[in-house]
């Protein structure tokens, strides 16, 4: 009886070759609909919300209350710590003071140049960043007041000491920064005589992870600095990220439905066209179950074809989505190839044994007779 | 006769199978109601997510033109008084008179000064928390040098604006400074310092004059705010002896992400536009046309964008419309996969009858004609049931993911929407039934009726 039916299957695979490929074709097509929106769910979501992390830093590390004014740089490394690495976007340090410039009291914040620009992606700077030790960033503001051009000399004092800096670059923010001017940190510890101290650090957590944990985890990690989640940012970025989890899952579970539909349309039409053939083993004497057996095989490997097919298909065309809009790939979600097998397998066995079931209930010589 | 023959079995055909009939009208109505769904969707889009987007704050600031110098680390503000500049408060309302008035969502003016507070320095900031304003009708008829008028409805009666609205980010833990204005909110930081509840009184000194206030409540927010405190406007101008002045104001608007046009206006400046240019330019609410109108209504003012938040909204807004379309389109395949599934499905249970009518004359062009228009007729139907589904399921998405209470189309738009709705329909349904229609009347009548 096993090989009976082995026999069959090979022969309906060598003899229906086209309406199989067609079957095979329609699961695909379901299947890569649906991994597609469950790969938009979920990594282009994910894309989306670090879109929001445009917004800037979320969490602030002060020093803690009752611990001094200052933050110890060497800690720093706490957050390079792998409990917490993954966890952050980036962060950058600044170290605050007032200076005299030309005899007025400016703030001078020292910073970290290539982690400000990547922190605060709003940054504009007319002229250019800077590289090097003795150039300085001058707020739109200040270089309006003070006259000040790019290349022009820049000399900051501090109580006694006295540092000369060259100005790189204007920057714009339409905030605070404007007001202000920025060196780099080593010279600000230099200028001020604060080595290795910090005023704050500005931290952008990973959009896909949940920021109370990071909280928990850098208290743990850096117990002298407060952590304080900027509520402006986080707020609102949650508040906008439900809203769209809940459009987008919306829409998934919408082409979910309609994937399954065709699917189930399709694997029904071609179990129907063959009504003669299954009347035709009944009346030479299967069983209903073996019918059944032989039909559930053939929907099954239909199914898992159809379904990893699909599956490649589904991320491919997410990739597409991905290269097109964020202009870089986005790393598939590992419930892609579930996805897939399970609507194609699931769907394609559940209607042809729907079908069977159906049929087997008629009596064979009526379906032979084609009425 | 043929006619006659036609719709009889047409009726009939359609009343006899029920079950099929009603398969493809769903099928064709759920396609169809998401295709109006993300149409009505679509209109708003764009404005809903920048409305959401809102919550992020202000996206402008307006200073005098002469903007001072600030001094300013960790919340705590030193303004040189030799060199203090202001705006004046009666000019605020002025912010809702411009073109765009109606996209102006809040706005907020700031007074603030470095006090002594229970001993401590701390910063005092006057503001609007939940002000009721009274707007003037403001200019109705804008005349451009192009000779375009264009006009705006008025947005003249009462406006409530304030922190509340601006800055909806806020944890205010007790109750807001209410109409009366007294009392102050105090970052919950300072408070911690200096050890007071709410409930408490803070002794507030500034240059030599001491006021108390009652403490309505404990501001969170995780930034320099929670070092400051808070009071109403009103109390902060007399307090620092500045009747009737604002240091700054903070504006949320909604705006629209920059095109090529706007991104030239920025570049060579909007003067040096063309008029037709400088007059569409003007009616957009772009973010610099904003500005610039600002600038216009509001004298000896400077207005500019906090680019924290404006940089990364017209990148946010752009990137979420493209998703947005993509995913529209991913489930539109689907939906017309399965129309056109459910189309052959039904067909091909109907061989028998096509053989039928073969066997009695019928050519494949009648055959053809009829299934078409079965189709057609299914199409239409489902059309029209998928529009007012889709209505409702817009009305739905809108409200769970957009917190939008309510929304409406000019009925023009509906028009069109209901239109490109019945269009798709029947296509679909046409197109879904014209394939396997092909197949079954190049069928012999004989094998079509034996059914193999």
């Amino acid at each position: 009886m096993r090989e009976m039916t082995w026999q069959i299957l090979l022969a309906s695979l060598r003899y229906r070759k086209g309406p199989i490929a067609g079957s095979v074709c329609a699961v695909a097509l379901g299947a890569t609909l649906v991994v597609a929106a469950v790969n938009l769910r979920l990594g282009i979501m994910g894309r989306l919300a670090g879109e929001l992390r445009n917004y800037g830093a979320n969490l602030l590390l002060v020093p803690q209350s009752g611990t001094g004014p200052f933050l110890n740089e060497t800690q720093l490394h706490n957050l390079e710590d792998s409990r917490v690495k993954d966890r952050l976007r980036g962060y950058v340090p600044f170290l605050y003071s007032v200076v005299k410039i030309r005899g007025r009291d400016i703030v001078l914040g020292g910073t970290l140049f290539t982690a400000a620009k990547a922190v605060h992606p709003w940054w504009q700077v007319e002229g250019r960043w800077p590289r090097e030790k003795g150039e300085a960033l001058v707020g739109l503001n200040v270089a309006a007041k003070l006259g000040l051009r790019l290349g022009d000399p820049l000399s900051a004092v501090y109580k006694s000491s006295r540092l000369t800096f060259s100005v790189a670059g204007v920057l714009r923010t339409g905030g605070s920064e404007e007001h202000q001017v920025f060196v780099s940190l080593e010279s600000a510890q230099q200028l001020t005589g604060h080595p290795g101290l910090l005023t704050s650090v500005y931290v952008s957590s990973s959009a896909t992870t949940r920021l109370d944990e990071t909280v928990a985890a850098l208290r743990k990690l850096w117990p002298e600095a407060g952590v304080r989640t900027l509520l402006q940012v986080a707020e609102a970025e949650e508040k906008l990220l439900t809203r769209l989890e809940i459009f987008l899952g919306l829409v998934a579970l919408f082409v979910l439905l309609a994937s399954g539909l065709s699917v189930f349309s399709t694997m029904t039409k071609e179990a129907l066209e063959r009504k003669v053939e299954l009347a035709l083993m009944r009346a030479l004497g299967a069983g209903a179950r073996e019918v059944a057996w032989i039909f559930a095989c053939e929907a099954a490997g239909i199914g898992v074809f159809g379904g990893i097919l699909g599956s490649a298909l589904g991320v491919l065309f997410t990739e597409m989505i991905g290269l097109s809009v964020f202009g870089s790939l986005v790393y598939p979600s590992l419930m892609s190839l579930p996805t897939g097998l399970g609507i194609g397998l699931g769907v394609s066995l559940f209607s042809s044994l729907w079908v069977a079931k159906r049929i087997a209930r008629l009596a064979p010589a009526v379906v032979l007779r084609g009425e | 006769m043929i006619k006659q023959m036609l719709t009889r079995l047409l009726a009939k055909s359609l009343w006899k199978q029920k079950t099929s009939t009603a398969l493809i009208v769903l099928s064709v109505a759920s396609a169809a109601a998401l295709v109006s769904a993300f149409l009505n969707l679509a209109f708003h889009l764009t404005e809903q997510v920048a409305k959401e987007l809102r919550s992020f704050g202000a996206n402008i600031l307006l200073v005098p033109r002469s903007d001072p110098l600030e001094v300013e680390i960790g919340g705590l503000k030193y303004v040189a008084p030799e060199e203090s500049a202001h705006l004046e408060e009666a000019d605020l309302v002025k912010l809702k008179t411009i073109f765009w008035r109606h996209n102006i969502v809040a706005f907020a003016p700031f007074l603030s000064r470095l006090v002594e507070i229970e001993g401590n320095r701390a910063l005092l900031v006057g503001t609007w928390f939940e002000e009721e304003i009274a707007i003037p009708a403001g200019k109705g008829l804008f005349t451009f040098a192009s000779g375009i008028q264009r006009e705006v409805e008025p947005d003249s009666g009462k406006f409530r604006t304030g922190l509340k609205s601006l800055a909806r980010w806020w944890r205010v833990e007790g109750g807001w400074v209410g109409e009366d204005g007294q009392g102050v909110l105090l970052g919950s930081q300072l408070a911690q310092r200096i050890g007071v509840g709410r409930g408490g009184v803070v002794r507030i000194t500034y240059q030599g004059r001491t006021v108390l206030f009652p403490i309505r409540g404990l501001v969170q927010t995780g930034g320099v705010e929670e070092e400051q405190v808070f009071v109403h406007l009103k109390k902060a101008q007399d307090l620092f002896g500045l009747p009737g002045k604002v240091d700054k104001i903070q504006v949320s608007a909604l705006v629209t992400p920059d095109n090529s046009l706007a991104i030239r206006a920025s570049r060579i400046g909007p003067a040096r536009l063309s008029p037709e240019e400088y007059e569409t330019w003007y009616c957009s609410p772009f973010l610099n046309s904003i500005i610039h109108q600002f600038e216009e209504a509001i004298p000896d003012s400077s207005a500019k964008a906090i680019r924290q938040v404006s940089e990364a909204e017209g990148a946010f807004i752009g990137k979420m419309r493209l998703t947005f379309m993509l995913t529209v389109a991913l489930a539109l395949l689907a939906a017309s996969l399965g129309v056109m599934a459910a189309m052959m499905t039904a067909i091909f249970e109907r061989r028998q009858e096509i053989g039928l009518m073969k066997a009695l004359g019928a050519d494949g062009k009648q055959i053809s004609l009829f299934f078409l228009l079965e189709g057609g007729i299914s199409g239409f139907f489902g059309g029209v049931l998928g529009y007012f589904g889709g209505l409702a399921f817009a009305r739905l998405l809108a409200a769970r993911t957009f917190s939008l209470a309510s929304f409406s189309l000019p009925l023009s738009l509906q028009g069109v929407i209901l239109f490109t709705t019945l269009i798709l329909a029947v296509g679909l349904a046409v197109v879904g039934s014209f394939l396997p229609m092909r197949e079954a009347t190049r069928l012999e009548p004989i094998r079509a009726m034996r059914g193999s």
